[in-house]
């Protein structure tokens, strides 16, 4: 029995390899990525054709600019989603770090010093977070629920609720408004930072640990794997990621404000998802959630420019999360049934 | 020797262990009766039947949410739509209501934001939405088996920004209609109307989940879904049941609090959905699902709402109290500090 099951295998790796051409085809169309970037071409195609304000290079600038600071945020969901956790504080931890950084500018010598702080804060929270799973074992949405309400509380509690206009802050201008050969900083960091966690990812072992935790946590735990350690170091770049992101957003709007990433572990968790992250973990990569992020932007950025309010957008981002999320379950039940 | 036997039986009926394991067992009544001692304490007019009043329509509220959450989380899924649930309900039904009305020429909603009639219609609207939005989640679970955390997180976004879409950010006010007030500030004594409503709906709940299949199917669904599928419960339909139940306490609380304010308020609710899941959490419901039970959910709105209260007292901001929230969720759910109690 077992003989023929294997025999059976051997011969489809046979016919594989005779029609390899075919399958490739076959391979492209089943794999997230090429149906991200048909999704993508579409979406711009569709929107150049319908607006045609959309391919105009200020708005291309425009959708870079928010890309690169939700794709960050799409980085840090991404890395907790293949250890199979989920980070839900992201948005709050965003106010927060960005916000306590934010209460040392001129207070300390040199223009990047609160720029160091708002990361090392947002290495800290993260890793709290991470502790707080893996010590006291509570599950990652509960322990992130509470992190967000947490957090939140805390960014109201250092602006007492008002809003910090950013005076005397070149560098956070410059981050949030600022570009490099034409395109926005946020989006050069984003291609930055992906590359790096791409690296991480594909070619060390660190990677590939954080794969096996995610795919099976049980089975690398009994290897030794230290998973304990790769889930918080998960937390931790996403914390980080959440904090990047926020001073990014701060310097945009040029101000300081408790509500400031409200809603940004949606959109995270959202572009993770798009770019094919698995939920249960240990399924996905980092050019996933790149075209992901360009794809979840272009089309955000579209309906947009139809002229909708801020709460209509808010509304997309919710629709989006649960349409993004449900397609891809129907779509990973289909690939499990033709395997 | 007898009196041996029973100087030790004295001995161990008093220890300290036992009194500390009584306390453990009842650590839900005990914090309450601490609470209220403070309470007295810390403020004069704490037992006065205006505060009372006041606090127990609080309670009602948070206890209607968590008494929806509670079972939610017995049957191990999670609803974050409870606070917007409590705008969305209320603007949607009368959005609807007043474009019934206005096809056979009556206008509810005189200048854009007075409503003056059609109350009857809206009512049953607010609990028909409510229930729809619990029941549209639970369906996209099980249908898709998706987490319902995501599904409901999204959803929760997609309400608030569709309240305040369908509202303009306008206020509606109540206030024109007779007697709207009745079912928030009424009262038997000093206890308010919409505590005994919130208090007769848990007794009812409790008495289900104890005697009846239906607590039995909740439970088991919760508790080990592979086997109860096995044995022939319909983990999914129960599921769904538990989500809308959910709904229908959100849209209640809704109307308790509308008629109280007498105006809806595209904010209210806001974040009420994490006063409801740390109530549960207090009250012993397993975060794991199937386990805990709601007389727990009930005394602990009220260990919530007294705590909220004096925090009050003492002038402490309501950022204060989301930190508090983030900190119970945190503390209460570490499986290391505490095991679920059956």
């Amino acid at each position: 029995m077992t003989n023929e099951t294997a025999n059976q295998n051997s011969s489809d790796i046979l016919q594989e390899k005779t029609n390899g051409f075919t399958n490739t085809i076959k391979k492209l169309m089943r794999s997230n990525v090429s149906i991200l970037v048909i999704l993508f071409v579409l979406v711009v195609g569709f929107g150049g054709i319908t607006n045609p304000s959309f391919l105009r290079f200020q708005n291309i600038q425009t959708i870079m600019r928010a890309c690169g600071i939700i794709g960050i945020t799409g980085l840090g969901a991404t890395v907790v989603l293949l250890v199979g956790e989920m980070d839900i504080s992201m948005g709050a931890v965003m106010s927060f770090t960005t916000l306590l950084g934010g209460m040392f500018i001129g207070k300390l010598p040199g223009q990047a010093t609160p720029i160091i702080l708002t990361l090392i804060f947002g290495l800290l929270t993260g890793s709290f977070i991470g502790l707080i799973i893996t010590k006291l074992k509570i599950t990652a949405i509960m322990a992130t629920l509470g992190a967000m309400n947490l957090f939140s509380g805390l960014a109201y509690l250092l602006t007492s609720g008002l809003n910090i206009l950013l005076y005397n802050a070149p560098l956070y201008k410059k981050m949030g408004t600022g570009l490099w050969f034409g395109i926005p900083i946020s989006f050069v960091i984003f291609l930055g930072l992906a590359l790096v966690l791409h690296i991480v990812l594909t070619y060390t072992a660190f990677g590939k640990k954080l794969y096996f935790t995610g795919a099976n946590s049980k089975a690398a735990w009994l290897s030794g794997v230290n998973t304990s350690l790769i889930k918080t170091a998960s937390f931790a770049f996403s914390g980080m990621c959440s904090a990047l992101a926020g001073m990014f957003l701060a310097g945009q709007t040029n101000q300081l404000i408790a509500t400031l990433g409200v809603g940004y572990e949606l959109s995270g968790i959202a572009i993770a998802v798009l770019g094919g992250t698995a939920i249960g973990g240990g399924r996905g990569s980092v050019v996933g959630t790149l075209l992901g992020a360009l794809t979840y932007q272009s089309l955000l950025n579209l309906l947009a420019l139809s002229g909708l309010g801020t709460y209509v957008e808010q509304v997309l981002r919710g629709a989006l999360l649960i349409i993004i999320v449900v397609a891809y379950a129907t779509l990973n039940k289909k690939q499990h049934a033709l395997r | 020797m007898q009196t041996e036997i029973s100087k030790r039986d004295l001995a161990s009926t008093f220890s300290i262990q036992r009194i500390g394991k009584f306390i453990g067992k009842n650590y839900l009544l005990f914090s309450l009766i601490l609470l209220i001692v403070a309470g007295t304490l810390v403020n004069d007019a704490f037992l006065s039947t205006a505060n009372l009043k006041g606090l127990l329509f609080t309670v009602a509220i948070y206890g209607l949410l968590a008494v929806g959450q509670s079972l939610n989380m017995l049957v191990s899924e999670l609803n974050l739509t409870l606070g917007a649930s409590m705008a969305f309900s209320p603007i949607l039904a009368i959005w609807i209501a007043r474009n019934i009305y206005a096809a056979s020429g009556v206008e509810i909603v005189r200048s854009g934001v007075q409503l003056v009639g059609g109350v009857p219609l809206i009512v049953f609207l607010v609990l028909l939405i409510s229930v729809l939005v619990g029941v549209t989640i639970g369906s996209i679970r099980v249908k898709f088996g998706v987490s319902s955390l995501i599904i409901s997180l999204g959803m929760s976004y997609l309400l608030q920004g569709s309240s305040y879409i369908i509202s303009n950010s306008n206020l509606i006010y109540l206030s024109e209609i007779k007697n709207i007030n009745w079912l928030g500030t009424a009262a038997i004594g000093p206890f308010p109307v919409s505590f005994l409503i919130f208090l007769l709906i848990g007794i009812v709940l409790i008495l289900l989940m104890k005697y009846t299949r239906f607590g039995l199917r909740l439970y088991s669904t919760g508790g080990n879904e592979k086997a109860a599928v096995y044995s022939g419960v319909n983990t999914k339909m129960w599921k769904i049941i538990a989500l809308g139940i959910s709904g229908f306490c959100a849209g209640l609380a809704a109307l308790m609090y509308s008629s109280r304010m007498e105006s809806i308020d595209p904010i209210q609710g806001e974040g009420l959905q994490f006063y409801a899941l740390s109530i549960a959490i207090i009250g012993g419901i397993s975060v794991a699902g199937g386990k805990g039970s709601l007389s727990g959910t009930l005394m602990a709105s009220a260990v919530l709402v007294i705590i909220l209260n004096i925090m009050q007292i003492f002038g402490l901001a309501s950022w204060y109290q989301t930190i508090m929230i983030g900190a119970i969720i945190l503390i209460a759910s570490s499986q290391a500090i505490r095991k679920p109690a059956r």
